[in-house]
């Protein structure tokens, strides 16, 4: 992502990283008990991966992680409305990649006197797996982020969650849109 | 230490699962974003995100280091 931003804040394209709870807290790196241990942990991300992107950090109740879906690791494309133009369960620069090269095109061409309306589409994404370095990250956390990941493994894998998933739905598809 | 909650201390499968299973019918294409109230971990100030993407097309990802 770091590099997407390179290639794309030249034109024009503004990039942030929002930073929310802990996804798999550890011994080493624990959940946020405080506001200042989340910027701890957000300093720390930044040393770690160099980002050069700014970064917001969401409140300690994640306010703004809820609003937009609870998700560890999502991307979402704005408009200057404050639209959302593009949206993606898991951050995988290839596929934001294809997002932002259309909708700088759409911008060139409207900005050319193209009469273009909008209408609504969907992607399914497809990501690089890589187990090795997830359990890298993992390990990183400390050893009961592992056992804990581990542990869910065994749990998705007997179907225990379906109950969960079944009623979560028909939850947010009854909600109006 | 609190193991359940927004900030959990114990990774919740069923959560994560639930909101994988409930986010296609969240927030989609089209909509307006939240506009939360955030910190700016440079400067420390705090802004609301529409005073990013008042500036243009702006790629917003949402992450942590775990």
């Amino acid at each position: 992502m770091e590099e997407l931003d390179r290639e794309y804040s030249p034109r024009g394209v503004q990039s942030v990283f929002l930073y929310i709870r802990e996804a798999h807290p550890g011994e080493d790196l624990p959940h946020h008990d405080s506001l200042q241990r989340k910027l701890d942990h957000a300093r720390k991300f930044r040393e770690q991966f160099g980002m050069r992107r700014r970064i917001l950090v969401d409140d300690l109740d994640g306010t703004g992680h809820t609003a937009f879906g609870g998700l560890p690791n999502m991307t979402y494309i704005l408009s200057s409305a404050h639209t959302v133009l593009f949206r993606s369960a898991w951050t995988d620069s290839a596929t934001i990649k294809v997002a932002l090269d259309y909708l700088l095109d759409v911008q060139a061409r409207r900005r050319e006197g193209a009469r273009l309306a909008p209408f609504y589409s969907e992607l399914l994404g497809f990501r690089w797996v890589d187990d090795a370095a997830f359990y890298r990250g993992l390990e990183q956390n400390g050893p009961k982020a592992v056992l804990e990941f581990d542990e869910a493994k065994r749990m998705w894998a007997r179907g225990e969650h379906l109950g969960s998933v079944a009623s979560r739905r028909e939850e947010a598809e009854a909600k109006p849109s | 230490m609190k193991a359940h909650g927004y900030n959990y201390s114990v990774f919740p499968p069923d959560d994560d699962v639930g909101a994988f299973a409930a986010w296609p019918e969240f927030l989609k294409a089209g909509h307006r974003a939240p506009d939360p109230h955030l910190l700016d971990l440079d400067s420390g100030d705090m802004l609301r995100l529409t005073e990013v993407t008042r500036k243009g097309l702006t790629v917003v990802e949402l992450g942590s280091l775990t």
